[in-house]
Protein backbone atom coordinates (compact mmCIF):
# COMPACT_ATOMS: atom_id res chain seq x y z
CA UNK A 1 0.00 0.00 0.00
CA UNK A 2 2.87 2.44 0.11
CA UNK A 3 4.10 1.59 -2.82
CA UNK A 4 1.28 3.26 -3.71
CA UNK A 5 1.83 5.89 -1.58
CA UNK A 6 5.30 6.43 -2.68
CA UNK A 7 4.37 6.58 -6.75
CA UNK A 8 1.82 9.25 -5.35
CA UNK A 9 4.17 11.06 -3.44
CA UNK A 10 6.71 11.52 -6.99
CA UNK A 11 3.68 12.15 -9.00
CA UNK A 12 2.68 15.17 -6.84
CA UNK A 13 6.26 16.61 -6.36
CA UNK A 14 6.22 20.93 -6.62
CA UNK A 15 2.44 21.25 -6.85
CA UNK A 16 2.89 23.80 -4.26
CA UNK A 17 -1.08 23.61 -3.02
CA UNK A 18 -2.50 23.46 0.42
CA UNK A 19 -5.87 23.36 -0.03
CA UNK A 20 -7.52 20.50 -1.37
CA UNK A 21 -10.08 22.70 -3.61
CA UNK A 22 -6.78 24.22 -4.79
CA UNK A 23 -5.37 20.60 -6.05
CA UNK A 24 -9.08 20.26 -7.78
CA UNK A 25 -8.54 23.35 -9.44
CA UNK A 26 -5.11 22.25 -10.88
CA UNK A 27 -7.07 19.20 -12.34
CA UNK A 28 -9.63 21.85 -13.81
CA UNK A 29 -7.40 23.97 -15.46
CA UNK A 30 -5.28 21.38 -17.19
CA UNK A 31 -2.20 21.50 -15.15
CA UNK A 32 -3.10 18.10 -13.29
CA UNK A 33 -3.76 14.87 -14.26
CA UNK A 34 -5.91 13.37 -11.76
CA UNK A 35 -6.55 13.78 -8.39
CA UNK A 36 -7.68 11.51 -5.62
CA UNK A 37 -10.62 13.05 -3.33
CA UNK A 38 -13.90 12.17 -3.06
CA UNK A 39 -17.12 12.82 -5.33
CA UNK A 40 -17.94 16.17 -3.20
CA UNK A 41 -14.64 17.99 -5.41
CA UNK A 42 -17.43 17.32 -8.37
CA UNK A 43 -19.11 20.54 -6.70
CA UNK A 44 -15.91 22.83 -7.60
CA UNK A 45 -16.28 21.53 -11.37
CA UNK A 46 -19.90 22.66 -11.66
CA UNK A 47 -18.81 26.48 -10.44
CA UNK A 48 -16.15 25.85 -13.44
CA UNK A 49 -19.01 24.65 -15.71
CA UNK A 50 -17.20 21.47 -16.46
CA UNK A 51 -19.61 18.24 -17.38
CA UNK A 52 -19.45 15.00 -16.06
CA UNK A 53 -18.15 12.29 -18.78
CA UNK A 54 -17.33 15.26 -21.11
CA UNK A 55 -14.58 17.26 -19.20
CA UNK A 56 -14.00 15.08 -16.55
CA UNK A 57 -14.65 11.35 -15.45
CA UNK A 58 -14.95 9.90 -11.98
CA UNK A 59 -12.85 6.00 -11.18
CA UNK A 60 -14.28 4.80 -8.15
CA UNK A 61 -11.50 2.33 -6.59
CA UNK A 62 -8.84 3.53 -9.20
CA UNK A 63 -10.67 1.54 -11.36
CA UNK A 64 -9.27 -1.75 -9.56
CA UNK A 65 -11.11 -2.14 -6.69
CA UNK A 66 -15.14 -0.59 -7.24
CA UNK A 67 -16.04 -0.07 -3.69
CA UNK A 68 -16.95 2.59 -2.18
CA UNK A 69 -16.26 4.32 1.45
CA UNK A 70 -19.62 5.93 1.95
CA UNK A 71 -19.82 9.09 4.82
CA UNK A 72 -22.19 11.62 5.16
CA UNK A 73 -23.81 14.92 6.91
CA UNK A 74 -26.77 14.31 8.93
CA UNK A 75 -30.24 15.85 9.22
CA UNK A 76 -30.98 15.65 13.53
CA UNK A 77 -34.99 17.05 14.05
CA UNK A 78 -35.77 17.15 17.97
CA UNK A 79 -38.92 16.30 19.09
CA UNK A 80 -40.57 19.64 19.43
CA UNK A 81 -44.18 20.35 21.25
CA UNK A 82 -45.30 22.80 18.49
CA UNK A 83 -47.63 20.68 16.64
CA UNK A 84 -47.18 22.84 13.65
CA UNK A 85 -43.68 23.17 14.05
CA UNK A 86 -43.37 19.29 14.06
CA UNK A 87 -45.49 19.12 10.94
CA UNK A 88 -43.38 21.47 9.25
CA UNK A 89 -40.07 19.13 10.15
CA UNK A 90 -42.05 16.09 8.33
CA UNK A 91 -42.52 18.33 5.49
CA UNK A 92 -38.37 19.74 5.26
CA UNK A 93 -37.83 15.72 5.83
CA UNK A 94 -40.20 14.82 3.03
CA UNK A 95 -38.55 17.34 0.50
CA UNK A 96 -35.07 16.44 1.47
CA UNK A 97 -35.66 12.82 0.66
CA UNK A 98 -37.70 13.19 -2.84
CA UNK A 99 -35.90 11.48 -5.29
CA UNK A 100 -36.05 15.07 -7.59
CA UNK A 101 -34.38 16.97 -5.11
CA UNK A 102 -31.76 14.27 -4.23
CA UNK A 103 -30.39 14.64 -8.06
CA UNK A 104 -30.53 17.90 -8.35
CA UNK A 105 -29.22 18.77 -4.78
CA UNK A 106 -26.13 15.95 -5.60
CA UNK A 107 -25.94 16.91 -9.04
CA UNK A 108 -24.59 20.59 -7.65
CA UNK A 109 -22.90 19.53 -5.18
CA UNK A 110 -21.33 16.49 -6.40
CA UNK A 111 -22.04 12.82 -4.30
CA UNK A 112 -24.65 10.49 -4.29
CA UNK A 113 -28.24 10.51 -3.78
CA UNK A 114 -29.10 8.73 -0.74
CA UNK A 115 -31.98 6.33 -2.94
CA UNK A 116 -31.16 4.01 -5.42
CA UNK A 117 -34.90 4.72 -7.24
CA UNK A 118 -34.14 8.17 -8.88
CA UNK A 119 -34.67 9.05 -12.54
CA UNK A 120 -30.72 7.91 -14.09
CA UNK A 121 -31.48 9.70 -16.96
CA UNK A 122 -30.78 13.22 -15.03
CA UNK A 123 -27.72 11.70 -13.10
CA UNK A 124 -24.63 12.54 -14.59
CA UNK A 125 -22.07 10.08 -15.48
CA UNK A 126 -20.12 10.08 -11.96
CA UNK A 127 -23.51 9.46 -10.08
CA UNK A 128 -24.81 6.61 -12.43
CA UNK A 129 -21.46 4.86 -11.67
CA UNK A 130 -21.25 5.33 -8.18
CA UNK A 131 -25.39 4.61 -7.84
CA UNK A 132 -24.48 1.39 -9.90
CA UNK A 133 -21.89 0.19 -7.15
CA UNK A 134 -24.09 1.29 -4.60
CA UNK A 135 -26.57 -1.18 -6.01
CA UNK A 136 -24.36 -4.10 -5.84
CA UNK A 137 -23.69 -3.34 -2.12
CA UNK A 138 -20.13 -3.24 -2.25
CA UNK A 139 -19.90 -0.73 0.53
CA UNK A 140 -17.43 0.04 3.57
CA UNK A 141 -17.90 2.62 5.88
CA UNK A 142 -15.94 5.60 6.05
CA UNK A 143 -13.36 5.37 8.73
CA UNK A 144 -14.25 8.73 10.33
CA UNK A 145 -16.74 5.42 11.66
CA UNK A 146 -14.00 3.32 12.36
CA UNK A 147 -11.36 4.66 14.21
CA UNK A 148 -11.42 7.12 16.76
CA UNK A 149 -10.22 11.41 16.46
CA UNK A 150 -7.49 10.41 18.07
CA UNK A 151 -5.95 8.09 15.68
CA UNK A 152 -7.43 10.05 12.46
CA UNK A 153 -5.38 13.12 13.50
CA UNK A 154 -2.05 10.92 13.69
CA UNK A 155 -2.79 9.27 10.25
CA UNK A 156 -3.36 12.59 9.04
CA UNK A 157 -0.21 13.87 10.16
CA UNK A 158 1.83 10.78 9.09
CA UNK A 159 0.61 10.91 5.44
CA UNK A 160 1.08 15.03 5.98
CA UNK A 161 4.97 14.32 6.43
CA UNK A 162 4.83 11.50 4.21
CA UNK A 163 3.89 13.39 1.41
CA UNK A 164 5.97 16.46 1.72
CA UNK A 165 9.10 14.59 2.90
CA UNK A 166 10.83 12.58 -0.17
CA UNK A 167 13.66 10.66 1.79
CA UNK A 168 10.90 9.64 4.32
CA UNK A 169 11.13 5.95 3.12
CA UNK A 170 8.52 3.63 2.48
CA UNK A 171 9.41 0.80 5.59
CA UNK A 172 9.94 4.00 8.13
CA UNK A 173 6.45 5.18 7.03
CA UNK A 174 4.30 1.29 7.49
CA UNK A 175 6.32 1.01 11.07
CA UNK A 176 4.34 4.12 11.81
CA UNK A 177 1.51 3.15 10.01
CA UNK A 178 1.12 0.17 11.74
CA UNK A 179 2.14 1.52 15.17
CA UNK A 180 -1.02 4.00 14.87
CA UNK A 181 -3.44 1.22 14.33
CA UNK A 182 -1.36 -1.12 17.22
CA UNK A 183 -2.55 1.93 19.51
CA UNK A 184 -5.68 3.05 18.11
CA UNK A 185 -8.33 2.97 20.20
CA UNK B 1 5.01 51.06 69.38
CA UNK B 2 4.70 48.54 66.75
CA UNK B 3 1.64 47.00 67.59
CA UNK B 4 -0.78 50.10 67.30
CA UNK B 5 1.06 50.35 63.67
CA UNK B 6 0.29 46.87 62.29
CA UNK B 7 -3.15 47.26 62.11
CA UNK B 8 -2.87 50.78 60.12
CA UNK B 9 -0.59 49.05 58.04
CA UNK B 10 -2.98 46.46 57.16
CA UNK B 11 -5.73 48.87 56.45
CA UNK B 12 -3.86 51.93 54.92
CA UNK B 13 -4.84 52.07 50.93
CA UNK B 14 -7.90 50.23 51.90
CA UNK B 15 -9.78 52.02 48.70
CA UNK B 16 -6.96 50.47 46.63
CA UNK B 17 -6.68 47.03 48.25
CA UNK B 18 -10.74 46.16 47.68
CA UNK B 19 -10.56 47.84 44.11
CA UNK B 20 -7.52 45.33 43.33
CA UNK B 21 -9.35 42.21 44.95
CA UNK B 22 -11.39 41.53 41.25
CA UNK B 23 -7.98 41.25 39.76
CA UNK B 24 -6.79 39.20 42.43
CA UNK B 25 -9.09 36.86 42.14
CA UNK B 26 -8.64 36.55 38.24
CA UNK B 27 -4.65 36.16 38.73
CA UNK B 28 -5.69 33.11 41.37
CA UNK B 29 -8.65 31.68 40.14
CA UNK B 30 -7.81 31.87 36.50
CA UNK B 31 -4.36 31.63 35.90
CA UNK B 32 -2.95 29.79 39.20
CA UNK B 33 -6.32 27.88 39.22
CA UNK B 34 -6.16 26.85 35.47
CA UNK B 35 -2.66 26.01 35.18
CA UNK B 36 -2.94 24.02 38.65
CA UNK B 37 -5.91 22.19 36.49
CA UNK B 38 -4.29 21.50 33.40
CA UNK B 39 -1.10 19.97 34.66
CA UNK B 40 -2.99 17.29 37.06
CA UNK B 41 -5.18 16.77 34.01
CA UNK B 42 -2.17 16.22 32.00
CA UNK B 43 -1.93 12.97 33.89
CA UNK B 44 -4.59 11.50 32.94
CA UNK B 45 -6.10 9.99 29.38
CA UNK B 46 -8.94 12.65 28.52
CA UNK B 47 -10.23 12.23 25.71
CA UNK B 48 -12.83 14.80 24.67
CA UNK B 49 -13.62 15.49 28.02
CA UNK B 50 -11.95 15.72 31.18
CA UNK B 51 -12.17 12.68 33.22
CA UNK B 52 -9.84 11.47 36.47
CA UNK B 53 -8.23 8.45 34.58
CA UNK B 54 -4.50 8.52 35.97
CA UNK B 55 -1.96 7.34 33.41
CA UNK B 56 1.27 8.73 35.04
CA UNK B 57 3.41 9.85 32.56
CA UNK B 58 2.09 7.95 29.35
CA UNK B 59 0.91 11.35 27.92
CA UNK B 60 4.38 12.78 27.86
CA UNK B 61 6.02 9.31 26.55
CA UNK B 62 4.02 9.51 23.85
CA UNK B 63 4.20 13.22 23.08
CA UNK B 64 8.30 13.08 23.23
CA UNK B 65 7.94 10.01 20.60
CA UNK B 66 5.87 12.05 18.27
CA UNK B 67 7.56 13.54 15.25
CA UNK B 68 5.19 16.35 15.11
CA UNK B 69 6.32 17.22 18.67
CA UNK B 70 9.59 17.46 18.10
CA UNK B 71 9.50 19.74 15.09
CA UNK B 72 7.33 21.93 16.49
CA UNK B 73 10.06 22.06 19.58
CA UNK B 74 12.74 22.61 16.78
CA UNK B 75 10.79 24.93 14.92
CA UNK B 76 10.01 27.20 17.59
CA UNK B 77 13.64 27.21 18.48
CA UNK B 78 14.88 28.35 15.45
CA UNK B 79 11.81 31.08 15.28
CA UNK B 80 12.91 32.15 18.48
CA UNK B 81 16.28 32.58 18.15
CA UNK B 82 15.87 34.43 14.56
CA UNK B 83 12.98 36.69 16.61
CA UNK B 84 14.98 37.91 19.42
CA UNK B 85 18.80 38.29 17.71
CA UNK B 86 16.67 40.33 14.75
CA UNK B 87 14.04 42.22 16.47
CA UNK B 88 16.62 43.24 19.04
CA UNK B 89 19.42 44.46 16.60
CA UNK B 90 17.10 45.79 13.84
CA UNK B 91 15.19 47.23 16.40
CA UNK B 92 17.48 48.98 18.15
CA UNK B 93 19.38 50.36 14.57
CA UNK B 94 16.15 51.88 13.17
CA UNK B 95 15.64 53.54 16.89
CA UNK B 96 19.33 54.85 16.72
CA UNK B 97 19.08 56.28 13.17
CA UNK B 98 15.50 57.61 14.20
CA UNK B 99 17.52 59.63 17.08
CA UNK B 100 19.55 61.32 14.91
CA UNK B 101 16.85 64.17 14.81
CA UNK B 102 16.12 63.87 11.40
CA UNK B 103 13.44 65.87 9.76
CA UNK B 104 10.35 63.57 8.88
CA UNK B 105 10.89 61.68 12.30
CA UNK B 106 7.49 60.91 12.71
CA UNK B 107 6.03 60.07 9.64
CA UNK B 108 8.94 57.12 9.36
CA UNK B 109 8.05 56.07 12.78
CA UNK B 110 4.55 55.69 11.64
CA UNK B 111 5.39 54.26 8.88
CA UNK B 112 7.74 51.27 11.47
CA UNK B 113 4.87 50.77 13.75
CA UNK B 114 1.98 50.13 11.53
CA UNK B 115 2.56 46.65 10.71
CA UNK B 116 2.34 46.06 14.71
CA UNK B 117 -1.40 47.41 13.99
CA UNK B 118 -2.17 44.16 12.08
CA UNK B 119 -3.12 40.79 13.13
CA UNK B 120 -1.17 38.22 13.13
CA UNK B 121 -3.45 36.41 10.91
CA UNK B 122 -4.31 38.95 8.36
CA UNK B 123 0.08 39.41 8.40
CA UNK B 124 0.37 35.68 7.62
CA UNK B 125 -2.08 36.13 4.83
CA UNK B 126 -0.38 38.75 3.08
CA UNK B 127 2.85 37.50 3.12
CA UNK B 128 1.28 33.99 2.26
CA UNK B 129 0.63 35.62 -0.96
CA UNK B 130 3.71 37.61 -1.38
CA UNK B 131 6.08 34.53 -0.74
CA UNK B 132 3.70 32.62 -3.37
CA UNK B 133 6.28 31.57 -5.97
CA UNK B 134 3.25 32.35 -8.80
CA UNK B 135 1.94 35.10 -7.41
CA UNK B 136 3.96 37.26 -5.33
CA UNK B 137 8.27 37.99 -5.06
CA UNK B 138 9.32 35.22 -7.41
CA UNK B 139 6.86 35.80 -10.40
CA UNK B 140 7.58 39.64 -10.24
CA UNK B 141 11.48 39.18 -10.32
CA UNK B 142 10.69 36.67 -13.29
CA UNK B 143 8.57 39.17 -15.26
CA UNK B 144 11.91 41.87 -14.85
CA UNK B 145 13.87 39.42 -16.44
CA UNK B 146 15.66 37.51 -14.02
CA UNK B 147 14.24 34.01 -15.38
CA UNK B 148 15.80 31.49 -13.47
CA UNK B 149 15.12 33.08 -9.75
CA UNK B 150 13.17 31.43 -7.42
CA UNK B 151 12.32 32.16 -4.07
CA UNK B 152 9.46 30.61 -2.73
CA UNK B 153 10.89 29.31 1.36
CA UNK B 154 7.20 28.45 2.04
CA UNK B 155 7.16 25.27 -0.12
CA UNK B 156 10.96 24.03 0.88
CA UNK B 157 10.44 22.08 4.17
CA UNK B 158 14.09 22.90 4.86
CA UNK B 159 13.29 26.59 4.82
CA UNK B 160 9.78 27.36 5.73
CA UNK B 161 10.54 28.74 9.19
CA UNK B 162 12.74 31.30 7.79
CA UNK B 163 9.69 32.42 5.57
CA UNK B 164 7.46 32.32 8.71
CA UNK B 165 10.54 34.47 10.73
CA UNK B 166 10.50 37.13 7.49
CA UNK B 167 6.46 37.57 8.35
CA UNK B 168 6.55 38.03 12.66
CA UNK B 169 10.16 40.52 12.38
CA UNK B 170 8.01 42.88 9.68
CA UNK B 171 5.34 42.01 12.00
CA UNK B 172 7.04 43.10 15.43
CA UNK B 173 10.21 45.47 15.46
CA UNK B 174 8.01 48.20 14.72
CA UNK B 175 6.83 48.16 18.70
CA UNK B 176 10.62 46.97 19.72
CA UNK B 177 12.01 50.13 17.52
CA UNK B 178 9.75 52.52 19.68
CA UNK B 179 10.55 50.53 23.29
CA UNK B 180 13.92 51.30 22.20
CA UNK B 181 13.75 55.13 20.93
CA UNK B 182 11.93 55.91 24.30
CA UNK B 183 15.02 54.22 25.98
CA UNK B 184 17.28 56.89 23.82
CA UNK B 185 15.41 59.97 24.37
CA UNK B 186 15.81 59.12 27.98
CA UNK B 187 19.77 59.63 27.93
CA UNK B 188 21.24 62.37 29.28
CA UNK B 189 22.50 64.67 26.68
CA UNK B 190 25.54 65.21 28.87
CA UNK B 191 26.68 61.39 28.01
CA UNK B 192 26.29 62.19 24.53
CA UNK B 193 28.90 65.10 25.02
CA UNK B 194 31.24 63.68 27.23
CA UNK B 195 31.54 60.68 24.69
CA UNK B 196 32.02 63.40 22.11
CA UNK B 197 34.51 65.50 24.05
CA UNK B 198 36.26 61.83 24.84
CA UNK B 199 36.77 61.24 21.40
CA UNK B 200 35.11 57.76 21.02
CA UNK B 201 33.68 57.11 17.74
CA UNK B 202 29.58 56.80 17.65
CA UNK B 203 29.56 52.90 17.24
CA UNK B 204 31.56 52.44 20.41
CA UNK B 205 29.56 54.96 22.38
CA UNK B 206 26.54 53.23 21.46
CA UNK B 207 27.88 49.68 22.15
CA UNK B 208 29.64 50.03 25.49
CA UNK B 209 28.33 53.37 27.37
CA UNK B 210 24.32 53.37 25.82
CA UNK B 211 23.68 49.86 25.49
CA UNK B 212 24.06 49.26 28.99
CA UNK B 213 22.49 52.13 30.11
CA UNK B 214 19.42 51.22 28.37
CA UNK B 215 19.30 47.86 30.48
CA UNK B 216 15.84 48.09 31.86
CA UNK B 217 14.58 48.78 27.92
CA UNK B 218 16.07 45.83 26.81
CA UNK B 219 14.50 43.69 29.91
CA UNK B 220 10.89 44.90 29.17
CA UNK B 221 11.60 44.14 24.93
CA UNK B 222 12.87 40.91 25.75
CA UNK B 223 10.13 39.96 27.73
CA UNK B 224 7.64 41.35 24.90
CA UNK B 225 9.49 39.45 22.22
CA UNK B 226 9.68 36.09 24.26
CA UNK B 227 6.13 36.42 25.21
CA UNK B 228 4.94 36.45 21.35
CA UNK B 229 7.33 33.40 20.57
CA UNK B 230 6.09 31.22 22.62
CA UNK B 231 2.28 31.50 22.03
CA UNK B 232 3.12 31.56 18.04
CA UNK B 233 -0.18 30.26 16.15
CA UNK B 234 -2.13 32.48 14.45
CA UNK B 235 0.86 33.29 11.91
CA UNK B 236 1.72 29.72 11.22
CA UNK B 237 -2.11 29.02 10.73
CA UNK B 238 -2.52 31.76 8.76
CA UNK B 239 0.61 31.55 6.51
CA UNK B 240 1.08 27.73 5.83
CA UNK B 241 -1.19 25.66 8.22
CA UNK B 242 2.02 24.12 9.07
CA UNK B 243 4.41 23.83 6.17
CA UNK B 244 4.39 21.45 3.78
CA UNK B 245 3.64 18.25 5.27
CA UNK B 246 4.38 19.26 9.05
CA UNK B 247 7.28 21.29 8.56
CA UNK B 248 6.27 24.63 10.13
CA UNK B 249 4.18 22.82 13.11
CA UNK B 250 4.80 25.20 16.39
CA UNK B 251 3.58 23.87 19.86
CA UNK B 252 0.74 26.15 20.41
CA UNK B 253 -0.16 24.65 17.33
CA UNK B 254 0.21 20.87 18.30
CA UNK B 255 -1.59 21.82 21.68
CA UNK B 256 -4.85 23.30 19.93
CA UNK B 257 -5.01 20.23 17.19
CA UNK B 258 -4.56 17.63 19.90
CA UNK B 259 -6.65 19.46 22.23
CA UNK B 260 -9.81 20.11 19.58
CA UNK B 261 -9.39 18.38 16.27
CA UNK B 262 -7.80 14.85 17.72
CA UNK B 263 -10.76 15.35 20.64
CA UNK B 264 -7.52 14.25 22.68
CA UNK B 265 -7.57 16.22 25.35
CA UNK B 266 -4.65 14.65 27.71
CA UNK B 267 -2.20 14.97 24.94
CA UNK B 268 -3.36 18.95 24.37
CA UNK B 269 -2.74 19.19 28.36
CA UNK B 270 0.67 17.78 28.44
CA UNK B 271 1.85 19.47 25.27
CA UNK B 272 1.01 22.76 27.18
CA UNK B 273 2.58 21.58 30.45
CA UNK B 274 5.82 21.40 28.73
CA UNK B 275 5.54 24.84 27.05
CA UNK B 276 5.10 26.22 30.58
CA UNK B 277 8.14 24.33 32.03
CA UNK B 278 9.86 25.68 29.33
CA UNK B 279 9.05 29.34 30.36
CA UNK B 280 9.30 28.27 34.21
CA UNK B 281 12.93 27.05 33.78
CA UNK B 282 13.62 30.28 32.09
CA UNK B 283 12.20 32.79 34.30
CA UNK B 284 13.04 31.09 37.39
CA UNK B 285 16.74 31.79 37.49
CA UNK B 286 16.75 35.34 35.85
CA UNK B 287 14.02 36.09 38.49
CA UNK B 288 16.75 34.51 41.15
CA UNK B 289 19.35 36.33 39.80
CA UNK B 290 17.43 39.78 39.64
CA UNK B 291 15.80 40.04 42.75
CA UNK B 292 17.61 37.76 44.99
CA UNK B 293 20.50 39.57 44.37
CA UNK B 294 19.27 42.62 45.63
CA UNK B 295 17.92 41.24 48.91
CA UNK B 296 21.32 40.75 49.60
CA UNK B 297 22.82 43.78 48.54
Amino acid sequence: MFKAADDARKMAKNTNVQDWNQATNLVITGKAGGQIMGDWAQGEFQVAGKTAGKDYTCLPGLGLNEVIATGGDAFYFPLLKDPEKAKAQEVLAETLLDPKTQVAFNLKKGSLPVRGDVDLNTANDCMKKGLAILAKGAVIPWTDQLLSQDSQKQKEDLFSEFFAKPDMTLEEAQKRFAGIIASAD
Amino acid sequence: MSDSERPSQLFRNLNAKIASIPMILTALVVFAGGTAWTVLYSFTNSKLLPRLTFVGLDQYYRLWATPRWLVSIENLLIYGAISLVFSLVIGFLLAALLDQKIRFEDTFRTIFLYPFALSFIVTGLVWQWLLNPDFGVQRVVRDLGWTSFTFDPLYNSSIVIYGISIAALWQGTGLIMCLMLAGLRGIDEDIWKAARVDGIPAWKTYLFIIVPMMRPVFITTLVIIAASIVKVYDLVVAQTSGGPGIASEVPAKYVYDYMFFAQNLGQGFAASTMMLLSVVIIIVPWAYLEFGGRKRG
